[in-house]
């Protein structure tokens, strides 16, 4: 899947911010513990102040292996 | 008798000497102006006899004097006083004596305006004619004597000044007349300046009878002709309208404006033609009337918001013929609801997107009564889908339809009081997505969705990414539900077995694990899972597709169990532990406070609550799948 690539000033900016009503951004991060954002929230995002994103970087994203369950 | 003694002396012998009065003057005659007034010398004594002048006097004032001894008083001396101053001369000398009587002078009557009659021309048996004396003049006190005629003739014996007409009058002409009477003469009998003409009535005959015209409707106005008579003098006319054979009180006039009481009625009108001779009826053609039983032009409409607990009102539509009162009963479909009153509360019976609501109008006058139906009010709406569809500005007919049914039905099944959050996923968009069905806020506290990450929203349901994508649905798994009696549900329009998609729950560990936990997920492939732990997943199933209702409920213990399409797959043993004290998130795990295990299901469906039974599972699953089918969405 790909993603949109943030720093972490730019993941700290979006976490809990929303880019539409009732809709927020969630950045998560990838195996390497980098964070990203996806299609949906770009292409979602009407608040003005986050337009920025639509300029992010695109990236592979790669999920971080988590303990599967039981 | 007094005589003059005379002496003895030779003829023409005579003893000279001057006259003496011996008999007083007198004045004879009326004194009326115009009339001669003579003055009687009286008796003289003397020789050689003498001769007399007349002094005619009036108040005492010399108007003639001479040898004359009439005067005719003129009009001037009307009203005065005369009187005579006789003098005798002979050659011994000469006397004077005034009259002994004196006169005031007056006048005689004189008519100078005639008399008349009143009535006059035309006048019929019995009429009294009052003869008037015209205008006389003269000195007073005139008195009038009156007499009548007929063709000229004086009629014996009517001295009066009235006078009635009777029957032998019949074809004469009467006339009167007057003489005017005072002291200085009087009048010839003056006659009237007009006349009557003495005619005998005869009594009206109809030879032409009354015509009644006009519409047969309510209130217009018929009129009814006199019809034709004879009948001397001519017939005067009433009226009496009747309705049948009995009298219309009031209507008396040539017109008549029909009334309710009217209807079908025969109307017919009496005409009463009067006259001196006496009186006769003759009655009119008649005319039916229209029936005047109101009769409806403008239907009745009900009004009103189609929800239960709703009061919806209705009016009376238009009536002709003047309704005196209504009475009402309103419907559900066929059958009666509600009492005679112009409003309805709706109930919960009336919910259903094929009960029509209609009232039917009763409008009644004294001629009878008549019924019109109102429109219907169809889908009445439950309180909770109308308040559901209000929020989420939903307008689609398929939708309202189908929530209600859906509503309906849960409240039949008492699945209502079992639901804190339920999410039908309708609607298309986040804005309609986000509502609970069980309370339409958009409050956190009502436990309205927020979505994070990204999320797909479409008339299918919602959809995460697999990566971020969930919805927090706000509910808090400890502090909003009981562990030995809950549930939770979604409906899964996909199969995928992406990562490690959690359906719906929460865990007090980042890792969803050894924790307090409660969730749905299929968390790999051909296995499904459903678990309220501690330190280990209660149970799971091997499945093979993750499409349709899953269910996951304990009911009164710690027993658990799996439901597919309302059918119980898998049991097991809820653990010791209580649960975690996080939210429930939808499309991921809330590791405790962190979205993880991302799922790319889609969710056109999903519910959270107390514990189902058995029976509840399978209820909810028909009344999902059946919502999903109206939506066509199922799977």
């Amino acid at each position: 899947m790909i993603g949109y690539k943030l720093t972490l000033n730019e993941k700290e900016l979006l976490s809990g911010a929303a880019f539409a009503p009732d809709q927020y951004f969630n950045p998560v991060p990838d195996i390497d513990g980098v964070y990203f954002i996806f299609e949906g929230e770009v292409e979602g995002c009407t608040n003005e102040e986050f337009m920025w994103i639509k300029e992010l970087p695109t990236e592979e994203y790669v999920p971080p292996i988590i303990k599967d369950l039981p | 008798m007094y005589g003059y003694k005379l002496g003895l002396k030779k003829v023409g012998e005579s003893v000279p000497a001057a006259p003496a009065n011996v008999v007083q003057p007198s004045l004879v005659g009326n004194g009326a102006v115009g009339s001669v007034v003579t003055c009687n010398p009286g008796a003289w004594s003397g020789s050689p006899t003498p001769t007399f002048s007349y002094d005619f006097r009036i108040d005492s004032i010399s108007v003639q004097n001479g040898a004359s001894n009439t005067y005719t008083p003129l009009i001037g001396d009307d009203t005065k006083t005369l009187t005579c101053l006789v003098t005798a001369t002979n050659s011994q000398g000469s006397a004077s004596e005034g009259t002994s009587n004196s006169l005031v002078i007056g006048r005689t009557p004189v008519n100078t305006v005639a008399p008349t009659l009143s009535p006059s021309g035309t006048q019929y048996n019995g009429a009294v004619i009052t003869l008037s004396n015209g205008t006389f003049t003269g000195t007073a006190t005139l008195t009038y004597a009156y007499r009548w005629k007929r063709n000229g003739i004086v009629i014996v014996g009517q001295t009066a000044n009235t006078y009635t007409i009777v029957a032998g009058d019949d074809g004469t002409i009467i006339t009167g007349e007057v003489k005017a009477t005072n002291s200085y003469g009087e009048t010839a009998f003056i006659s009237t300046s007009n006349q009557v003409n003495a005619v005998n009535p005869i009594a009206p005959v109809n030879t032409i009878a009354p015509v009644i015209s006009g519409t047969a409707t309510l209130g217009s106005t018929l009129t009814s002709t006199t019809g034709t008579w004879t009948g001397i003098p001519t017939p005067t006319y009433t009226y009496q309208w009747y309705r049948g054979a009995s009298i219309i009180s009031g209507a008396t006039n040539s017109t008549y404006v029909t009334v309710v009481a009217d209807s079908i009625a025969s109307i017919t009108c009496v005409v009463t033609a009067t006259n001196l001779a006496g009186n006769s009826n003759a009655t009119s053609n008649a005319l039916t009337m229209d029936n005047y039983t109101p009769v409806n032009t403008v239907a009745p409409v009900v009004s009103g918001t189609a929800v239960v607990s709703q009061t919806l009102s209705i009016t009376n539509g238009t009536w002709s013929n003047s309704p005196t009162s209504f009475s009402y009963q309103w419907k559900r479909g066929a059958t009666n609801i509600g009492t005679n009153s112009s409003t309805y509360t709706l109930v919960a019976a009336d919910a259903g997107n094929t009960s029509n609501i209609t009232c039917v109008v009763t409008a009644t006058n004294s001629a009878g009564s008549a019924n019109a139906t109102s429109n219907q009010i169809a889908q009445i709406l439950t309180v909770r889908t109308s308040a559901f569809l209000t929020a989420s500005a939903i307008s689609d007919a398929t939708i309202r339809g189908g929530l209600n049914t859906f509503d309906i039905g849960l409240i039949s099944n008492s699945l209502d009081t079992k639901m804190k959050a339920l999410y039908p996923f309708v609607g298309g968009t986040a804005s309609t997505h986000k509502f609970n069905f069980m309370d339409a806020r958009d409050l956190d506290a009502a436990f309205r969705l927020t979505f994070s990450g990204t999320i797909t929203h479409s008339s299918n349901g919602l959809q995460g990414n697999g990566s971020n994508g969930f919805s927090d649905t706000r509910l808090n798994t400890l502090t909003n539900l009981t562990k030995t009696s809950s549930h939770l549900s979604v409906y899964v329009r996909n199969n995928s077995n992406a990562g490690q998609p959690y359906d719906i729950g929460n865990a007090a560990d980042a890792f969803m694990g050894a924790t307090p936990t409660y969730l749905i997920s299929r968390y790999s492939s051909n296995a499904a899972f459903i678990g309220i732990a501690d330190t280990s997943y209660a149970t799971s199933i091997a499945s093979t597709d993750s499409r349709g209702l899953w269910i996951g409920a304990t009911n009164g213990g710690s027993t658990q169990k799996l439901y597919k399409n309302g059918v119980s797959v898998a049991t097991g043993t809820a653990s010791a532990g209580g649960f975690a004290n996080n939210n429930l998130y939808i499309g991921a795990g809330n590791a405790n406070g962190t979205a993880s295990f991302f799922t790319d299901k889609q969710y056109a469906f999903a519910s959270i609550g107390n514990g189902l039974t058995d029976t509840d599972a399978t209820n909810l699953y028909n009344l999902t799948q059946a919502l999903q089918t109206t939506l066509g969405r199922q799977v």
